[in-house]
């Protein structure tokens, strides 16, 4: 039953106030911030990056080892002239070894680029910040510094990753 | 100043490079750095092997070919492995090292990599 009062006179009835929330919940949802993500799977854990930092996703590649280096950087890939480090984010984690054929993602930071092998990629979705919770305090102190949020995709609880971060302390010996 | 930061002008062109092996490695080092090169003499164990200098792994070097040129640079001089040859290089298949790499690797002179005619190789500048 639709009732709503167009007297603005007098007092509001339920269906008043219902189609007023409903109407100012619709505006909040247009307009709260959303951040895309890259999911993807290390083994059973589920981690995402801002899709912003992510340029391209490399199903396989061949990647060229490169003596001298710690174990976690597996070696350089040719992406069409374009020579770019392929980082272990299974090491990088303290993780067991992945899948030798998971997938690279090409991720970007404001200072440099480099392939992240990864296991598998599960989705690019768009999420409100609302569904974005803070790292759990129970948190490993390694993975600490390196996750900035939670969410939940596909009933999995998500661990969202700063690449920035993440490479910085690389580059850093800070691992 | 390097030979592998030579003029804008040189580099848009290419550069000579003397390919080489050690360890397993397909390796090259700038032409202009390679001073002198002579036949490997088997009884000459002063001189270092090049998996030795470039700070490679030595348990490679029991695969190591007999055929050993001896290549003399400015300050040293090193065994190589065969075959070794001059090849000229364009600058678009020298490659920078990319940034983890260039940060995290422990090589001592390894500069750049080499994709040419379906090879890959590691660049050393030894100046």
């Amino acid at each position: 039953m639709n009732d709503a009062n167009t007297d603005p006179a007098s007092p509001p009835t339920l269906d008043d106030i219902l189609h007023q929330r409903a109407a100012r919940q619709a505006i909040v949802d247009v307009d709260e911030p959303t951040t895309q993500l890259v999911v993807f799977t290390l083994g059973a854990d589920w981690f995402a990056f801002a899709a912003a930092h992510v340029r391209e996703i490399l199903a396989q590649a061949q990647v060229f080892f490169v003596p001298g280096c710690p174990p976690a950087l597996e070696g350089v890939i040719n992406v069409r002239g374009d020579i770019q480090s392929v980082l272990r984010l299974h090491s990088l984690l303290q993780l067991p070894a992945g899948k030798a054929n998971g997938a690279i993602l090409l991720a970007q930071s404001s200072s440099m680029g480099s392939g992240i092998r990864i296991d598998q990629v599960i989705d690019v979705v768009t999420l409100p910040h609302s569904s974005i919770g803070p790292p759990p305090a129970t948190l490993s102190t390694h993975w600490r510094a390196l996750v900035t949020g939670i969410t939940q995709v596909q009933g999995h609880a998500v661990s969202i990753l700063d690449l920035e971060q993440l490479l910085s302390d690389y580059a850093r010996g800070q691992e | 100043m390097s030979t592998l930061d030579a003029s804008h002008e040189a580099a848009q062109d290419g550069l000579d490079l003397v390919l080489f092996r050690a360890a397993g490695w397909l390796l090259a080092v700038p032409a202009q750095q390679v001073l002198a090169s002579e036949m490997g003499h088997p009884g000459d164990a002063g001189t270092p092997h090049a998996a030795q200098v470039l700070g490679l792994d030595e348990k490679s070097l029991q695969a190591m070919s007999n055929k050993r040129l001896k290549l003399f640079f400015q300050e040293q001089s090193m065994w190589v492995d065969g075959p070794v040859e001059l090849r000229h290089c364009p600058a678009t298949d020298i490659h920078p090292l990319p940034a983890l790499i260039q940060a995290r690797q422990r090589l001592p002179g390894l500069r750049a990599l080499l994709f040419h005619q379906g090879q890959y190789a590691l660049i050393f500048d030894l100046a």
